[in-house]
């Protein structure tokens, strides 16, 4: 592949050995823990207008879930010693985590889910016949009960489960902004805001994907889109991208009025290599033409006909989800175009689409949970005209 | 090698010369002992040399020392790294930069190809007033980054002092090439795992130095051991100006550079 | 237990867990497995490792193991301007060439000027106390001309000077 190179780089440093696999594993990551946490603002806080959206929030984080090792197994030199990370955890190591957190965090999705839909299931198994029977039969673990005294105690689960998920959630989030914001090696990773910029930008990408998911389900199966949970969503939509997005100026913001040494470097980068991804596409395009939209929906969303609130929340979501897509890249990507020797950058990268880590990988990736998530609907619909 | 021992003994009279006598003193020293450790043996010391089943790494404490003002940018050391130890076109477990300031004190860098098959005559850069050559390679930190993040410990210190990689454990992750702050580690592309400088491990616990150290002509890289009161690298950094890559991260190199410019990180 | 216990209507929860637990189990059994042998011998990496990267191939031996066939090469190198110069510096490391006393391969032999400037063609790097040549120009000043092998006229690499 050729690249330019300009200035002095370390001669191991013209590789970029973080590929755009990188760029999907916290992307794919954000939109689960994002996803998470709207259901939880219904099962915890109450927030009874997300109950159309609250069973699908959390399937969206279940099967985003197992996609979220999907890049980084591909991206390994080694996958078939990928187990090593939870057989020998070097605890000094951030990464070592990963196994615990996610496995940890997998089985807390499972539970909830499975509670969440244990009334369905149990309904499902008594309804079908045949292999149909015995498969909702196996997941309801052979017990039928759904009585009120049950019911009563899947939702205490529920509350505690949902409740246990938000800081888990974080967590698992948080980490991978740590994974970045703790290598001191590199001056536009090595930011302690590192993680929370991780983590708005999560919860900002999960219900942005949210509202799509929730408007496309909508119009498949011919349930009206809710007012209330639309509303509600852009709302929320509106402050953690306002948080995100704040986060994102304030680091920049900060390095550049320091002027400290590494603000050479990264003044260039954000200037030359990252032009149109940061400042086109992650800060207007991404930022605040949305920002814009969101905004006239919170303010205006009363007297707005219900067709264009849902087509400017929709478009909202869209630009915000590629912002989130952008920030990961800008991070991920941004951070390998420059050497450690503070001398020399390499002046573009452009993923082959045929490659391992390439494009087309990238996007089997991608749509991978999407499948999953259809599957879901199948087996234990989300989306019902009953929810209000 | 039946006579390892002999590290350096008569060194210590070397003390209190000035560097560069000092210096000569120890490569004929060196030399002798060398020869010494052949007596005996009906031939020589093959290229696949025996593991020496008496060394105790407990008793040794390995660090580097590069001379900047010595080093010529023959390059002798990169290609011998990269004979003795397999490494991959394109990677490199050292290099030498070329390091050219003009009056203004702008600094042109280069390193074309690792400074692998030395260095041609450029015009670029001005008005030259301040030149040289750096070798790098892995600072084998005390405190280092890269085997801190490694998930699976497969990268670790041994207790003589030399950051290694367990190729069979590492997954490939790369986590460690980025934390390198010295640009030391890369992912070798034909055992996809990650690879760096091992100080010649298979050399240096069999009593030999490093293909690097043996290979250089004019005695810029030596490496010695700190557990060794006798050897001379101790006097060296105890008695002279050294300066280490980077000491604000607060990594611990254990390669010292003597003559180093600010301009170098 | 009676029927309107709370717990009575627990059982699927019960299930959920020790399916769970179950899992955990066979997970940490799997783990027990997978661990290498020598693992935390020395530290927490594998110990065997040690060992292994001990035994590589060491491929330069210094001018010592040439001396064996090379005594009068040895000689000549060790008494001249090049004393420091090792051989497989300029030739190449002596595993390629004879490993345990084994005629291997043809050992190379540059005869070429660029094998003499890739140390003493003048740069502005170089200490300046280091012998180097503007190559051209010091030929000419000898009155000779330059060409790809124009050292080999004056100079012996073994003993330059």
């Amino acid at each position: 592949m050729f690249t330019e190179l300009t200035g002095y780089l370390f001669p191991n440093d013209v590789h970029i050995s973080w590929s755009l696999m990188i760029v999907m594993y916290p992307y794919i990551t954000g939109l689960v823990a994002g996803a998470f946490i709207v259901s939880s603002l219904y099962h915890v806080f109450n927030r009874d207008e997300l109950k159309p959206v609250g069973r699908l929030a959390l399937a969206t984080s279940l099967c985003f879930l197992p996609a979220a090792m999907l890049p980084l197994l591909n991206h390994l030199g080694h996958p078939e010693n990928a187990l090593n990370i939870i057989v020998t955890p070097n605890f000094t190591s951030a990464m070592a985590g990963f196994g615990f957190l996610f496995s940890a965090y997998f089985i807390l999705v499972v539970l909830e889910v499975w509670f969440v839909f244990r009334a369905d299931i149990v309904r499902l198994a008594t309804e079908s016949r045949g292999l149909k029977q015995r498969f909702y039969s196996l997941l309801a673990l052979g017990v039928y009960d759904v009585s009120e005294a049950a019911l009563a105690i899947d939702r205490r689960f529920i509350r505690v489960l949902a409740a246990l998920g938000i800081p888990m959630a974080c967590l698992l989030h948080g980490y991978v902004g740590f994974l970045f914001g703790a290598l001191k090696a590199n001056p536009w990773w090595s930011t302690p805001l590192m993680p929370v910029i991780f983590l708005f930008s999560a919860v900002v990408s999960g219900i942005a994907m949210l509202i799509v998911l929730y408007q496309i389900g909508c119009r498949f199966k011919g349930i009206e889109v809710d007012r209330e949970a639309i509303s509600s969503m852009a709302r929320w939509l509106w402050l953690f991208m306002i948080m995100s997005l704040t986060l994102e100026i304030l680091e920049i913001m900060t390095l550049s009025y320091e002027r400290a040494e590494e603000w050479e470097v990264i003044g260039h980068l954000l200037t030359h290599q990252l032009s149109i991804s940061f400042i086109s596409v992650q800060m207007v395009i991404g930022g605040l033409i949305p920002f814009i939209l969101l905004m006239l929906v919170v303010t205006m969303g009363g007297v707005m006909h219900d067709k264009i609130r849902n087509t400017l929340t929709l478009s909202a979501s869209l630009l915000l989800l590629l912002q989130v897509l952008s920030m990961r890249w800008n991070v991920v990507i941004g951070g390998q175009m420059f050497s450690k020797s503070m001398r020399g950058f390499r002046e573009t990268y452009v993923p082959g689409l045929y490659e391992k880590e390439g494009v087309l990988a990238a996007v089997a990736i991608f749509v991978f949970p999407f499948l999953l998530l259809t599957f879901f609907e199948k087996v234990l619909p989300t989306l019902k005209k009953s929810d209000r | 090698m039946q006579d390892k021992k002999n590290g350096c003994d008569g060194c210590g009279d070397g003390l209190g010369l000035t560097r560069r006598t000092f210096l000569k003193h120890l490569t004929t020293v060196s030399a002798v002992v060398a020869s010494g450790a052949v007596i005996g043996l009906i031939l020589p010391e093959g290229a696949a040399g025996a593991v020496d089943s008496t060394y105790d790494w407990t008793r040794h404490r390995w660090v580097y020392l590069i001379d900047t003002r010595a080093c010529i940018g023959c390059g002798s050391c990169a290609r011998a790294c990269r004979a003795e130890n397999d490494v991959p076109e394109g990677n490199y477990r050292t290099w030498i930069e070329r390091y050219r300031m003009n009056a203004e004190g702008e600094a042109h860098v280069d390193s074309p190809q690792g400074g692998e098959f030395g260095f041609e005559r450029i015009k670029a850069g001005g008005d030259v007033r301040k030149a040289f050559f750096v070798p790098k390679l892995c600072n084998h930190c005390a405190a280092t980054p890269c085997t801190q993040v490694c998930p699976v410990g497969a990268s670790y210190t041994t207790r003589d002092g030399v950051v290694l990689v367990d190729k069979e454990h590492c997954i490939g992750c790369g986590y460690c090439v980025q934390a390198c702050p010295y640009g030391s580690r890369f992912i070798n592309e034909e055992t996809h795992t990650a690879d760096k400088c091992t100080w010649c491990y298979h050399r240096l616990t069999n009593g030999r130095k490093t293909a690097c150290v043996d290979i250089c002509p004019v005695g810029a890289r030596i490496i010695g051991d700190r557990e060794n009161p006798d050897d001379p690298i101790n006097e060296i950094i105890a008695t002279q100006r050294i300066h280490v890559l980077q000491p604000e991260l607060l990594t611990k190199p254990q390669c010292y550079y003597s003559g180093l410019d600010m301009e170098v990180r | 237990m009676r029927q309107d216990s709370p717990l009575w209507h627990a059982k699927h929860v019960v299930r959920a867990f020790l399916l769970l637990i179950i899992a955990v189990i066979a997970l940490v059994l799997l783990r027990s497995l997978l661990v290498p042998d020598s693992w935390g011998q020395f530290g927490w990496y594998r110990g065997d490792n040690i060992a292994e990267q001990r035994a590589k191939e060491q491929r330069h031996g210094g001018n010592i193991s040439c001396l064996e066939c090379h005594d009068q090469e040895y000689e000549t190198i060790a008494g001249a301007g090049h004393a420091n110069v090792k051989c497989e510096g300029c030739h190449a490391p002596v595993a390629l060439h004879a490993v345990d006393g084994e005629w291997v391969k043809e050992m190379p032999v540059r005869r070429e000027a660029e094998l003499c400037l890739n140390c003493h063609q003048w740069l502005d790097a170089r200490p300046r106390a280091f012998p180097q040549v503007r190559p051209r120009e010091h030929v000419e000043e000898q009155g000779g001309e330059f060409g790809p092998a124009v050292c080999f006229d004056c100079h012996d690499p073994h003993a330059p000077l």
